[in-house]
C-alpha cells in the first residue's frame, strides 16, 4: 500500500531521513518506533506530501510528489497535537474536512464511533486534549480511507483516553485497515502491531516482525535519590543480569528489557535500598541494542 | 462543493464568526457618515453632504485603513495556521496547495469586501436617503476601487505570510508594507520631485509601484478629472493617453498588482515545505 524507495529528507545541513526504504502492506498494521528526533514525524508528513523529499513514495500506486491529491486521498492522518478550527463544533469540524474532500456534509455517526456524541455541538476550544485526539481521529476515519496514519497519538493522552485510543487501534487492526502508528513507546501497540520499523537517527534500524525486537524493547526504572544509599542502590542494580546503569547527580535510572522492571523494584527492595522515589518508564525499542544484537532489517 | 469553495466559506464563516467584519464594517460606516456631517457643518450648513465631496473625504480614509486591514489578514492568517498546526492538517487532505492559497484569499476578499461594502455601502444608502444627491454613480466606482485596493494588499498580505514562519513575523511585515506604501512612499516622490528634478514620466512610471496611488490617482480622475486635483503624475497620464487611456492602465496596474503578489505566494508555496 505504502512504498518507500531511498526517501532522503534534510532540513538545511541537518539530515534527517537518509535512505528509507520499506513497506507497508495492504493492511498491515506497522509500528513506526523510534526516538524523539528519529524522524517518524519526519517521515509521515513526507507521505503526506507536506515536505519536499529525495526518492520516491507511493501510496496505493500514485507518486506522493507527482500525485499527492490522489495519494492523499487514501490517506487519514491524525498528527500529535491535533489543530482543528477551534471555534467550529465538533459537527462542522466534519462537515469543514468532508467538504475538504468533495463531499457535502460531514459523518456526524462517527461522534459516537469515537464517544464524542454529547460534544457534538461543543466548539473544539472547550475540548479536553483526549476529546481533540478523538475528534481528530472521527476526521480521519469518516472519510474512510485505506491507510490511516498515526503521529504518537498517545504522547498527550492520560491513562483512560489511551486506554481508549489502545481500543480504537485495535479495532481498526481488526477491521483489516492498513495503519502506520508512529511512537516513541512500545507497549500496547505492540501487542497489536503485524510489523516494526524502527528509525534511528534517519535511518531503518529495524524492519520485521514485533516478535523479531526481542530484547531490544527496553524498560527504564528510574530512581531519585539524595545522597544515602545511593552506592547501595547502584551496586544492587549492577549486580542484576540484562541490567544496565546509569547515573546522574539526582537518580540512578535500571533499564532492563521490557516486564523486567518489576525483577528490579523487587531486588532493591529486597537490599533494604529505599530511594525518595521511583517511576517506572513505559516499554521502548532501544536502537542500541538493536544494533549491538546484529537485529538489523530481518527483511 | 470543491476545495476553494469550501475554504473560501470556511474563511467567510470565522470572519463572521469573530465578529471583527461587523466591527470593520461597523466602523467604515461610522466614519463614512460622520466624514459627511462634519464636510457639511464646517460649510455652514446642518446636515448631511452629497456624495461627490463624502466620496473624497472617504479616499484618503479607505486608502489608509483598507490596505492596513487588508495586509493585516492576508498575512496572519496562513501564518497563523501554519503556527498551530492548522496548515498541516488541512494539507493532510486531498487538497492541491495553490488551491489552499487560493481559497483562503477567495474566503478573506469576501470577507474584507463585504465589510467594505456593508461600512460604505450602509453609509451610502443613508447619505442618498438623506440629501437625495447625485453622484451615486461615483459613490458606486469609489466603492469598486476601495475593493479592488482590497484584493490588491490581500494578495501582498498572502505573500507575506507564505514567506514567513510565524505570525509575528507575519504582522511585522504586514506593518512595514503599509508604512511604506501609505506613508514613505508619498515622501519619497515628493522629495524625488522637488529635489532630485525627478519628471513628470519619471514619477507616472513610480506611482505605477505604488497600489494606494495608483488607486488615488484613478479615484480622482473618477470623481474629477481636473489637472489641479489630479497633481502632476494624473495630469501627465490624461495628457498622454486621455481620461480613458489614464483609467485603463490605472485598472490595469491595479489588476496586476492583485495578480502578480498571489502568483509569487503561489510559487513559493508550491516550491517550498509549506509547515
Amino acid at each position: 500500500m505504502i512504498a518507500l524507495r531511498d526517501v532522503r529528507k534534510r532540513f538545511g545541513s541537518v539530515p534527517a531521513l537518509e535512505g528509507i526504504t520499506a513497506e507497508v502492506p495492504d493492511g498491515a498494521f506497522v509500528l513506526l518506533v523510534g526516538s524523539n528526533g528519529a524522524g517518524k514525524t519526519t517521515l509521515l508528513r513526507c507521505i503526506l506530501g507536506l515536505l519536499r523529499f529525495d526518492g520516491t513514495i507511493t501510496v496505493g500506486g500514485h507518486d506522493v510528489a507527482r500525485d499527492g491529491r490522489r495519494a492523499r486521498a487514501l490517506l487519514g492522518y491524525v498528527p500529535q497535537r491535533p489543530a482543528l478550527p477551534a471555534d467550529l463544533t465538533c459537527t462542522e469540524v466534519l462537515d469543514l474536512f468532508a467538504r475538504l474532500r468533495g463531499r457535502a456534509r460531514g459523518d456526524a455517526a462517527m461522534l459516537g464511533r469515537v464517544g464524542l456524541e454529547d460534544a457534538a455541538r461543543a466548539p473544539v476550544r472547550t475540548l479536553s486534549g483526549g476529546m481533540r485526539q478523538r475528534l481528530a481521529l472521527a476526521v480521519a476515519l469518516q472519510a474512510d480511507p485505506a491507510v490511516l496514519l498515526f503521529d504518537e497519538p498517545a504522547a498527550s493522552l492520560d491513562v483512560a483516553a489511551r486506554r481508549a485510543l489502545h481500543r480504537d487501534l485495535e479495532d481498526l487492526a481488526g477491521r483489516g485497515r492498513t495503519v502506520l502508528l508512529a511512537t516513541h513507546l512500545a507497549a500496547e501497540p505492540l501487542q497489536i502491531a503485524t510489523r516494526a520499523l524502527v528509525l534511528h537517527r534517519g535511518r531503518v534500524a529495524y524492519d520485521g516482525p514485533p516478535e523479531g525486537l526481542g530484547g531490544a524493547v527496553q524498560q527504564r526504572v528510574v530512581f531519585s535519590v539524595n545522597g544515602v544509599g545511593r552506592a547501595e542502590l547502584t551496586a544492587v542494580l549492577t549486580a542484576l543480569p540484562g541490567v544496565r546503569v546509569a547515573q546522574t547527580p539526582g537518580s540512578v535510572t535500571a533499564t532492563t528489557r521490557a516486564g523486567g522492571a518489576f525483577e528490579v523494584l523487587a531486588a532493591v527492595a529486597a537490599a533494604g535500598v529505599r530511594p525518595v522515589d521511583v517511576h517506572v518508564e513505559e516499554p521502548t525499542v532501544d536502537p542500541e541494542v538493536l544494533a549491538e544484537a546484529g537485529t538489523v532489517t530481518p527483511r | 462543493m470543491s476545495p476553494i469553495r469550501a475554504l473560501a466559506a470556511h474563511e467567510l464563516g470565522e470572519a463572521i464568526r469573530n465578529r471583527w467584519l461587523l466591527a470593520y464594517g461597523g466602523l467604515f460606516a461610522v466614519l463614512a457618515l460622520g466624514l459627511s456631517l462634519v464636510g457639511l457643518r464646517l460649510a455652514g450648513a446642518v446636515g448631511l453632504e452629497g456624495y461627490g465631496r463624502t466620496t473624497a473625504s472617504l479616499l484618503n480614509l479607505c486608502l489608509g485603513l483598507v490596505p492596513l486591514i487588508a495586509l493585516l489578514l492576508g498575512a496572519t492568517g496562513l501564518a497563523g495556521d501554519r503556527e498551530v498546526g492548522l496548515l498541516e492538517s488541512m494539507l493532510a487532505q486531498p487538497v492541491g496547495r495553490s488551491e489552499l492559497v487560493l481559497g483562503r484569499f477567495a474566503g478573506a476578499l469576501a470577507a474584507v469586501g463585504l465589510a467594505t461594502l456593508l461600512g460604505f455601502g450602509l453609509a451610502g444608502v443613508l447619505i442618498g436617503l438623506a440629501t437625495g444627491a447625485a453622484g451615486g454613480g461615483q459613490y458606486l466606482a469609489f466603492l469598486g476601487i476601495a475593493l479592488a485596493v482590497a484584493a490588491v494588499y490581500l494578495s501582498i498580505g498572502v505573500a507575506i505570510a507564505v514567506g514567513v514562519r510565524s505570525r509575528m513575523q507575519g504582522l511585522a511585515w504586514a506593518l512595514a508594507a503599509w508604512f511604506g506604501s501609505v506613508v514613505v512612499f508619498d515622501l519619497v516622490l515628493i522629495a524625488a520631485g522637488a529635489v532630485a528634478g525627478a519628471s513628470a514620466p519619471v514619477l507616472a512610471a513610480a506611482v505605477l509601484l505604488n497600489p494606494v496611488e495608483v488607486a488615488r490617482i484613478l479615484a480622482l480622475l473618477l470623481l474629477d478629472p481636473a489637472l489641479e486635483v489630479l497633481g502632476p503624475v494624473g495630469g501627465f497620464l490624461t495628457a498622454r493617453l486621455g481620461t480613458a487611456g489614464a483609467a485603463g492602465l490605472l485598472v490595469g496596474a491595479l489588476a496586476a498588482w492583485i495578480v502578480g503578489p498571489l502568483a509569487v505566494a503561489l510559487a513559493l508555496f508550491e516550491g517550498r515545505d509549506p509547515i
